[in-house]
């Protein structure tokens, strides 16, 4: 089971890290918000980018038809993967046919959702994630903690211990310009002599057959052009119907992702080079069950900007590990129960419902709609913890009964007057943690209307 | 469909399915309203593109020089200079004056210095320029140079994305370039030149 609670216990145990990783994220929100408002027809983008997602959804048959005949014609191989297993199986299929023993990767979350690179590795195949924030979490053998920014819960001091040990980097030095440039050497190294290239997919265009990938490090294109066979992996929910579109969807992506006008690479593959070939792989792995779920069907509309995550204050506070999912934050929670609702059952509550992450979100999901949907099958499912249900069933009972409501309120009250604070702020009331219960009043509110309301009312 | 229950994917009762099959049947056997494709009407802004477009490029970290013509670039920027037989072109007019072409350049472990490519749209709202496979003269070209130089004709410039995706075709690959290659994946600290070039350019004409 996915223990969100104890995991984001452990984070804020360290209240000057998790201090300085909610202002570090709550930085990409302010940036967005710039970005944004800058577009005076910001709204009306958002409006068309959700409209268009939610019909390439409702004809996601005909489109990826469409796409799968486009791609074919301009000497693409389109293979389909219903599966995890089945796309891994694919990959290495064409690794072995090209003979290919070392491949580099760039940003995919898709492949990180199938435990690609286990996969491989076990299979002989060495695997490389040359995203800088990708390559830095694959070192440490851990997983992207946020979809954009992969290790934005290390410190430049993490990242130099960790060069130091596995590139050989002067000890000691954590100069972002260094590291970086050190990094930048050693994945050339890869690049040159890797002998295929992966990545993700941001949009697949049916009607041309492209697909575009965004990076502002220039890895996915280097991997790419220096490869000697690519493969696209893409989930069936990238496709957009029309070229045209882009526009639409390149505005509103690194202005949500990372508050820039537009990522420094926008690439569009549409044709092998003629000596080598291109391979594109359609993942479901869950999608087409999502699709099926009426009230989650939008969650598929995700564009993976990140913006629901830096705008969140759980996330903001609890780090994107303790969700225990790939994708974490909101859009994970609304995501990932689909998968395994008994082990994800406590994501849609790690989440106060603010809805900050549905007004950010470029394509207009409902996520704090979704997220308290999944809260609402979890408890008909009998999947909430006894120290909810219990409380919660006494409370139902109290608050069921008008009189009993009154009552129970009034002992209260009463109590909470003449109890000593270190007994109503102890370490049994959870709601004290951090802060001090206010002064309980005499009266409650229905009392004090009852004395002061007009006559005649 | 309830969404608890999760649905045994993969196998039928004669073997693995097609999944190609499998995939689409299970979207046709999802009952969804048809949703139309929504009609958009973009409108393109009043603004002072080369203003616009200068700033923007600026922004990203990139250098924007701006010359009347090819001739006077040539004059003032060129000729000030430059090892022009150390850069690598698809430019007529450089390769005359001795940069290697860019189509013949075969070892990627070999330094380029810097590349000059001509590029076919620049856009004002993100310093963007849409630089075409035909520019590169391969592939690798713009990723694989230290130092990146776009030209873009001021009538070449457009306001939004839109614009460009209206008028300009696929072609086999191309891509918008905005900037150095950047990251900022340790601790956001922004750092300029990540995986391809270290250094950008833009040369602005007319």
């Amino acid at each position: 089971m996915s223990q969100h609670p104890e995991a984001a216990a452990r984070f804020i145990a360290d209240n000057e890290r998790m201090a300085w990783h909610d202002r570090s994220i709550w930085n990409a929100r302010k940036k967005r918000d710039l970005a944004s408002h800058s577009i005076e027809e910001w709204e009306q983008l958002r409006s068309w980018a959700s409209d268009i997602k939610e019909h390439t959804l409702a004809h996601l048959d005909h489109y990826l038809e469409v796409f799968e005949k486009q791609a074919t014609a301009n000497g693409v191989k389109v293979h389909w993967a219903a599966t995890a297993e089945e796309h891994n199986r694919i990959v290495l299929g064409i690794l072995r046919e090209n003979e290919a023993r070392h491949m580099v990767k760039s940003k995919s979350m898709l492949t990180e959702e199938c435990h690609l690179n286990p996969f491989l590795e076990a299979n002989g195949i060495e695997v490389i994630d040359t995203d800088l924030g990708e390559r830095i979490v694959q070192l440490r053998e851990e997983i992207p903690s946020h979809i954009v920014t992969p290790a934005i819960h290390l410190k430049k001091e993490d990242v130099s211990k960790l060069f130091e040990e596995k590139l050989h980097t002067e000890p000691g030095n954590a100069d972002p310009t260094y590291l970086t440039r050190e990094a930048r050497k050693h994945l050339r190294a890869h690049f040159l002599a890797c002998d295929a290239a992966l990545t993700g997919v941001n949009f697949a265009v049916a009607e041309t057959g492209t697909v575009v990938v965004v990076t502002n490090e220039g890895n996915s294109d280097l991997g790419v052009h220096l490869g000697k066979v690519q493969i696209h992996s893409m989930g069936i929910e990238k496709l957009i119907p029309k070229w045209q579109d882009l526009g639409i969807f390149t505005r509103l992506l690194a202005r949500s992702a990372t508050g820039q006008p537009i990522s420094i690479y926008t690439s569009h593959y549409t044709k092998p080079r003629p000596d080598v070939p291109m391979h594109i792989i359609l993942v479901d792995n869950g999608r087409t069950e999502q699709l099926s779920r009426e009230h989650f069907r939008k969650s598929l509309a995700c564009i993976r900007c990140g913006a629901c995550m830096n705008t969140c204050p759980i996330y903001r506070r609890s780090g994107g590990h303790s969700y225990g999912s790939t994708i974490p934050g909101p859009i994970g929670s609304i995501l990932t129960p689909g998968k395994d609702l008994k082990k994800y059952s406590p994501l849609p509550f790690a989440s106060t419902l603010c809805g900050s992450c549905s007004d950010v979100c470029p394509v207009k999901i409902d996520i704090h709609d979704q997220l308290y949907r999944w809260r609402q099958i979890i408890a008909e499912e009998h999947l909430l913890p006894k120290y909810k249900t219990i409380p919660l069933g006494l409370a139902g009972r109290i608050f069921a009964r008008g009189k009993r409501y009154d009552q129970a309120g009034r002992i209260a009250r009463w109590w909470l007057r003449r109890l000593p604070a270190w007994m109503v702020n102890s370490r049994l009331n959870a709601w004290s943690k951090h802060r001090d219960l206010p002064n309980a009043p005499r009266n409650s509110f229905k009392e004090w209307y009852e004395q002061n309301r007009p006559h005649g009312s | 469909m309830h969404p608890a229950i999760h649905l045994k994917n993969g196998m039928n009762k004669t073997g693995p399915m097609d999944p190609k099959k499998q995939i689409l049947d299970r979207i046709r056997s999802i009952r969804q309203a048809p949703k139309p494709y929504p009609p958009q009407a973009i409108e393109s802004q009043e603004t002072d593109l080369v203003e616009a477009f200068t700033g923007m490029v600026k922004l990203s970290g990139s250098t924007l020089l701006r010359f009347e013509d090819q001739q006077t670039m040539i004059d003032e920027f060129v000729k000030a200079g430059h090892p022009v037989n150390e850069w690598v072109s698809t430019w007529d007019p450089l390769i005359s004056m001795g940069a290697s072409e860019a189509g013949k350049f075969t070892d990627a472990r070999k330094v380029i210095s810097c590349a000059v490519l001509p590029g076919k749209f620049g856009v004002a709202e993100n310093g963007a320029v849409w630089v075409p496979e035909e520019a590169m003269g391969q592939r690798t070209i713009p990723f694989l140079a230290e130092h990146l130089i776009l030209i873009v004709h001021a009538k070449d410039l457009v306001a939004t994305m839109h614009q460009v995706y209206a008028v300009n075709q696929p072609g086999s690959y191309g891509l918008f370039i905005a900037g150095p290659s950047k990251t900022a994946d340790i601790e956001q600290h922004l750092v300029l030149g990540a995986q391809g070039p270290l250094a950008h350019t833009v040369i602005l004409l007319g």
